[in-house]
Parts: C-alpha cells; structure tokens; sequence
C-alpha cells in the first residue's frame, strides 16, 4: 500500500476578494500520475500555485510526506522534494540550457541528475550550450520539465505542460512523462484535453469554478461521456 | 583647436570614467532587477567609498593598498546595515517599489548629511597613487597613466565579475533571478539571501568605485547625488540586470560626455543625457538588453 | 462635515488669521512657508495620492513658477505688475505640466517616476547651464520685489510681511477648496479610478492618457502659484529649487502626512517645515528618520494615524 504523498485538505484561496479555489481536496500517492482536468480559468494554475505557497491558501492545509507545508515559503519546497514546472515553461531565456538546469538546487545529486536528464532528454544534451530563448516550443518544454527534475523531486508538478505543442511534442512529452513516473517520481499535472492526459494518468480530478467535481480512476471517466461533455466539453 | 591628444585625453576619459561607473552601475542594475528596489542610497555609498578611502590614504596611513581594502569592507558593511534595517524588513512585508525608493531617499539623507558633519562640506583632493601618476607616451602623444591603468584594472575585475555571473552558480542563479524571480524561487533559489549577497557586493563595488575616481575629481559632499542620475541613465539605457548592456550603455554615455563636452559646455552635455534617457524609458524601458522584471 | 470638525476647523481659522498679531516675525515667516509648501503639496497629492503616478518632477513645476517671477522681472522685461507675473507663471506651470504628464503618460510605476526624474535633471541642468541667459545660472536670481498696490491713496502691500502672509494664507484657503472640490468630482473620481487599476478605467474606455494630462495641468497651475508666492517671500531664486531634491521633500511630505487625503499632506508640509526651521542643526537627522519610520511601520501616514486614533476614540 503506498504512501499518500500530497493532501490538500480543503484549500480556500482568494485573489484580492475573489474567492479562487473554494474548498479543493485531493490527494496524491507515491508513483501516482494524476491529472488535474478542467477548463480554462476555472482554478487549475491556482491550486498548483498553492500547493508551492506561491497564493498561499487562506483556509485549509497542503500536507507533503507528513509535514504541512501551506505556510512553507516557496524555495524551501524544493528542498522536500516538491517542484513545479510551470504554465508556460518560464524558462530562462538569458541563459543556455546547461545553465538553466544548473539554476535549481540539486544538492550532492547533481551529476545523477544531469545524467538521467540527459538520458530522456538526449535533444537538450545536443543544445546544452545554446540559449534557452532559441530552442523551438517543444524543446523548452521539454527543458522546463528537465529543470524540474534538476530539483530532485519526489512529486512532479506540471502546468500545462501540453499546451501549445504539436501532436508529435505531446506524444514526445508523454513519453518522458512516463519515464519519470518509472523512477518512482510521482505526477500531478493539469490539462483541459482529457484525452492526452488520460493516456498515462490514473486517476483524475475535475475543477469547475473552484470546486473538485469529479474524482476516480481514468476509466471511470472515460466512461462517464456526459462528465466530459459538461466539464469539459469533449465529446 | 583640436589637437589629437586632446582628442584622445576626452576618449579616455571617457572610457575611464565609463568602466568605473560600470562597475558602480552594475550594483545598482542588478539589485534593481533582482529585488526590486531602487537604490537611491547607490550615490551615498559610491560617496562613502570615496571619503573612507580619503581619510584612510590622506589622513591615517599612506598605503592604498590599506585604504582600497578599507572601502571595500567599510562600504560592504554599510550596505549590510541598509539591507538588513530597511531592505529585509520591507521586502517581508510585500512592499511596493517606491517604498524602498522613499525610505532609502531618507537613508541617502542621513548619510550625506553625516559625511558632511564629519568631513566638512568643502572639496578635499587625493592625490594618484606614485606608480600610477604622471603620463605614457604614445609616440609624440602624452596620455595620463593613471586613467589607463585604471581602465586595465577594471577591464580585469569585469572579467571577474563576467566569470562570477556566468561561471558559478550563484551567478547563474542571480541572472536567472533577476530575469524571473518568481520561477527562481521555484527552483529553491532563496531571494532574500541572494539579494543580500549582491546588495552588500553591489555596496562595496561602489565604495571602490568613488576611492577610483576620487584622484581625478574631488571628494565633495555632492558627488553622490552628482553621480546618482548618470547610474540611472546607465542602469535604464543598458537595461536592469544586463551585464553587456550595463557595460556598453556605461561607456556610450560617458564618451558621449566626454566628447560632447569639447563642443559643449559640460551642464549641456549632461543635458543631452538625461533627454536621451527621455526618451529611451518612453521608447523603450527595457534598455539595450533587459528583461520585464520585477519593476513593471 | 460633524459638529466637532467644524470646530476645530474654525478655532484653527481663527488661530492661522491672527498669527501676524501675536506672532514672532519668524514664526509668522514659517507658517508662511508652510502654507505655501502646504499648496505646492496638495497639488502633488492630485497626482500622487489621487491619481497614483510619483513624480520627482513637480520641482520642475513650482521652480519655474517662482523662476518666471524672476526671468520676467529682473532679467528680461523689467516686469512689476503682479498681475501679469503670477498668470505669467500659472501659464507656464500649466504648459510644463501638460507637457510632464504628457511624457510620465507613457509608462508606469517606477518607470514614471524615472522619466519625472529626467525631466527634473533637464530643467536643472538648463538653469544651470543658463544658455539664453534669462536664468543667471548658478548665482540665481535676486532682488524681486513687487511694488505695493495703491488704492486710491491706501497702500496694500501684499508682497512682503503681513500683507504677503494674508495673501499667502487666501490663496491657500482658496486652493484647498479649488483642489477638494476637484478631487470630489467626477475627475476625481476617474483619476482615482486610475490609480487603482487603470487598466480596467482603458478597457471600459477612457482616455487615461488625457486625464494624466489634465491632472499634471491642473497640478502644475497650483505649483506655479506656489513657486510665485516663494519667489515673493524670498525675494530670491536658486537653481536648486528645481532640482530633483526638491522633488523629493515633496514626495516626502506627502508621505508622512497621508497620500490620496489633502489634509495629510498639509500636515506632512507643516511638520517639515517645521522641523527644518525649528529644530536646530540637527533637522536633517531628524527629518529622514522620520521618513524612514513613517515608510516602514506609518504606511498611511501621520494623518492616517491620527484618523485611525480618532474612530477609537469614538468607540
């Protein structure tokens, strides 16, 4: 039985007045990959945020491997093995890639890491000294998910991290996806298409307006087509 | 009548003044990017460097050598004081920008009243160190020394400072801060410790660089707040953050100075400037090479 | 407006009008510069606390005015009707302001203030330099001094001692009840509306640009009167009024009194002023740790403080 990695317990969290996320619950477990599915601006970003105390919650606790960590500042979640490759990659752009993957603190792991990036990875290891802002859309996805690993990072968020990509991109991401998911990193990753996200997920969590909607295993949602017309908007 | 040496004495002038103030501009550059803040204690400092190394090098010992370390340390250590009274304690509370702007407005203040309590308020003068005084001869043209060995000296610490930047990981991590604080501070980059680190750096940097232009201007009350809105047309112009940028914005406008100041008299010159910063934070605010950063 | 504000308001009146009879000719001297930075900050506040763009530029705006008086008098025309002077200088006030607004319109936040800052480096530097030679560069200008008034055998002489302090207090009277009632209109309330998401104000489709531009105008015409009325008092003129620096004791006085409240800033203009003729040698001390304290731990200023006292008081 493995452990439970993540635990949101009814997260609220504000922007000025407006009220963002409104009571999200969910969890994740060692070696899980979930995926996080809902339409645009419903919350998404937000609860990834959250979970790094980027928008910290006003009510209700993040819980990683045991120690709460809502009120954590951002930069010290790397250090428990959280991290976050974030909506639209930011990465950065002023440096080469071997210098983006040597911004994140890797600590003593540093040599393994490059290593194991450069092994789902071998596009970035050909470009490690061009600029970050000169790859293509694909590669600096695939850079902003290899800096993510460079935190050694027991659980892997990612936002969006199709978005904008060619349907060979997707499938190429995919496959990483599921080459971290082979070390034993656990996924948490959101999505508005249901249909690449349910390709290596096994369970998922809808978000409508704030509010978890939907929460199963990927077949249980695959089957429910009136859940995915209405929340969104597959037919 | 323009003589070539004449000519070739206002180039290097320039291009002295235009690397001294490249390392004091780029302090003010990258704490500007990295943090936020805008630095208007910056001139004080530079000030402060140059009156510690007067009273070190003039008054106590004659060693530069001594006098050069105790700007360094001295500077160092009131840009330590200023991070951690007023930088920290606002940065924690999520101020704004212009907050930082108006409390270190007030630390300018004292300082440069507490110079000019202690020192006086009339110019002093100190003298080039023997080695470098006197001029090279070019051939027939007689060129001052102690600008070109300058110019070499702080050719060689911005190749350190290039090396640091690029080369180490605090470096790399400072660039990538300053072009993205926020994705730093997801990598697990601490901000706060960082910003400390080149505030105080960025301090002693302009300490030195007042005790290298002190011999060939004088040390006066006013220097700092003289010297403050040249930085910040070289910060903007080359762009917050940019170490190539800060470098050539430095010496374009200083030659422009210094050229334009054969033709011109020097306020006019000065004035043609601060139009060009006019219009550069109109046009373009970004600089040569900058990125968005934290102030927009 | 409740019974006790009225009160007060009308006790301190009656206080700020007999001053010149009980008053030393130093303390009048101060209130008097108080009054008259207390103009020159209020119409900082339309644009700092209202419209929410610091500048460092209004140096500009009051140091021109009070230059005009100067340039118009002494150097060029021989001018000594007070009249033409100060709507000389409202003119000018008016135009460097158009024209200030018209360029800090571009960009924002720290960016604006740089750009201010520019601007106030070039009118400096101009002084400085003196290149038409109406501005006596570094020396300044002296000897201004407007003749008395005759009224028909009676001389009013609004332009030195009491006679100017009466005017000086008027205009002051008649430039906070000018500059609320701006504030409480519908301009006011878009310039507001700027401050707090401008953005928002150009997507439901106002011309923000153009009410930047009206608020520097309108602010500019009040610190040029402001600079008139200094440049009366002193009977002299030097660059540094429109260097920077100045700017800045501006922005700081705004500051410590309250941004966005009028009052505030009156306050913050009394207490500098105050300070600076009062407290001995030491005033610089004193003043900047005051801006430091009031920045860090008073972030709505002495008068947000004093409101803050009042409403538990009340309680």
């Amino acid at each position: 039985m493995s452990e439970i990695l993540l635990e949101l317990k009814d997260v609220h969290v504000y922007y000025g007045s407006a009220h963002i996320l409104q009571g999200v619950s969910l969890y994740i477990k060692e070696g899980e990959v979930v995926a996080l599915l809902g339409r645009n601006g419903v919350g998404k970003t937000t609860t990834l945020r959250s979970i790094m105390s980027l928008t910290p919650p006003k009510k209700g606790s993040v819980i990683f491997r045991g120690k709460d960590v809502t009120k954590l500042p951002p930069h010290l979640h790397v250090r428990l093995g959280l991290s976050l490759c974030p909506e639209g990659r930011r990465i950065f752009q002023g440096l080469t890639v071997m210098q983006n993957l040597k911004v994140p603190l890797s600590g003593t792991n540093r040599k393994e890491l490059l290593k194991l990036v450069f092994q789902i990875f071998p596009e970035l290891y050909e470009r490690k000294n061009q600029y970050a802002g000169s790859l293509s859309g694909g590669e600096q996805q695939m850079l902003a998910i290899a800096r993510a690993i460079m935190c050694n990072p027991k659980l892997l968020l990612l936002d969006e991290p199709m978005e904008g990509l060619s349907l060979l991109m997707v499938r190429r991401v995919l496959k990483c996806l599921e080459e971290i998911r082979e070390r034993g990193i656990g996924i948490l990753f959101t999505s508005c298409t249901p249909r690449d996200a349910l390709a290596i997920s096994e369970r998922a969590y809808i978000l409508e307006k704030g509010k978890i909607v939907f929460e199963g295993t990927k077949h249980k949602l695959q089957e429910s087509s009136e859940i995915l017309q209405k929340y969104l908007g597959v037919v | 009548m323009l003589s070539l040496e004449l000519l070739l004495i206002q180039i290097i002038n320039g291009l002295f003044i235009g690397f001294v103030f490249t390392l004091v501009a780029l302090g003010l550059s990258i704490v500007m990017g990295l943090l936020g803040v805008v630095n208007f204690a910056h001139g004080a400092l530079y000030m402060l460097g140059a009156y510690v190394g007067y009273t070190l090098i003039c008054l106590l010992s004659q060693n530069y050598v001594l006098g050069f370390i105790s700007v360094v340390f001295a500077c160092a250590g009131a840009g330590l004081i200023i991070f951690l009274a007023i930088v920290k304690p606002l940065k924690s509370k999520g101020r704004p920008p212009l907050d930082f702007l108006i409390a270190l407005i007030g630390v300018n203040m004292i300082m440069e009243e507490s110079i000019k309590s202690i020192w006086g308020a009339e110019p002093k003068y100190l003298p080039i160190p023997q080695i470098f005084s006197g001029q090279i001869a070019f051939g027939s043209l007689l060129l001052p020394k102690y600008q070109l060995c300058i110019i070499a000296i702080s050719s060689v610490v911005l190749l350190l400072i290039y090396y640091f930047f690029y080369k180490t990981d605090v470096g790399i991590r400072s660039l990538a801060s300053v072009e993205d604080p926020e994705t730093a501070s997801l990598q697990g980059v601490n901000l706060t410790r960082l910003g400390l680190l080149i505030f105080v750096i960025g301090a002693a940097v302009a300490g030195a660089g007042g005790i290298l232009i002190g011999p060939i201007f004088s040390v006066t009350p006013t220097m700092g707040i003289e010297v403050l809105g040249l930085i910040f047309v070289i910060v903007i112009f080359g762009g917050l953050g940019s170490l190539e940028g800060t470098f050539l914005a430095s010496i374009l406008i200083c030659e422009i100075r210094s050229l334009g100041s054969i033709f011109l008299p020097e306020t006019l010159a000065e004035m043609l400037v601060y139009c060009l910063l006019l219009l550069i934070l109109i046009t373009r605010p970004r600089g040569i090479k900058g990125y968005a950063g934290i102030l927009e | 407006m409740s019974g006790t504000h009225a009160i007060i308001l009308s006790l301190f009146l009656c206080f700020l009008f007999t001053i010149p009879l009980f008053g030393t000719r130093f303390f009048t001297y101060t209130i008097t510069c108080a009054l008259i930075w207390g103009i020159l900050v209020m119409a900082y506040d339309l644009i700092c606390g209202y419209t929410g763009i610091v500048s460092l530029g209004h140096s500009v705006l009051y140091g021109m005015g009070a230059y005009s008086v100067g340039i118009l008098s002494v150097m060029i025309l021989k001018v000594t009707n007070p009249l033409i002077l100060i709507l000389s200088a409202i003119a000018l006030g008016a135009f460097l302001g158009l024209i200030l607004g018209f360029l800090c319109s571009f960009s924002r936040g720290v960016y604006a203030l740089l750009v201010s800052f520019a601007f106030a480096q070039i009118f400096w530097l101009f002084v400085m330099a003196d290149p038409l030679h109406i501005t006596n560069g570094e020396s300044g200008i002296t000897g201004l001094r407007p003749p008395p008034l005759n009224l028909g055998g009676f001389t009013l002489d609004l332009f030195r001692g009491n006679g100017l302090y009466y005017l000086v207090l008027i205009v002051f009277l008649i430039s906070y009840t000018l500059i609320r009632m701006i504030t409480n209109s519908q301009f006011g309330f878009i310039l507001k509306g700027i401050k707090e998401n401008e953005d928002r104000l150009r997507s439901l489709g106002y011309d923000t640009r153009q009410y930047k531009m009206l608020a520097f105008t309108l602010s500019g015409i009040f610190s040029a009167i402001a600079g008139v009325l200094t440049a009366f008092l002193e009977n002299a003129i030097s660059p540094g009024i429109v260097h920077w620096i100045t700017g800045a004791q501006i922005l700081l006085m705004e500051i410590l009194g309250g941004q966005g409240t009028l009052i505030g800033p009156v306050i913050g203009s009394f207490l500098v002023t105050f300070l600076k003729f009062w407290s001995g040698e030491n005033w610089v001390y004193y003043l900047a740790s005051l801006y430091i304290l009031v920045v860090m731990f008073l972030p709505r200023g002495l008068w947000g403080v004093l409101q803050d006292l009042l409403a538990k008081l009340r309680k």
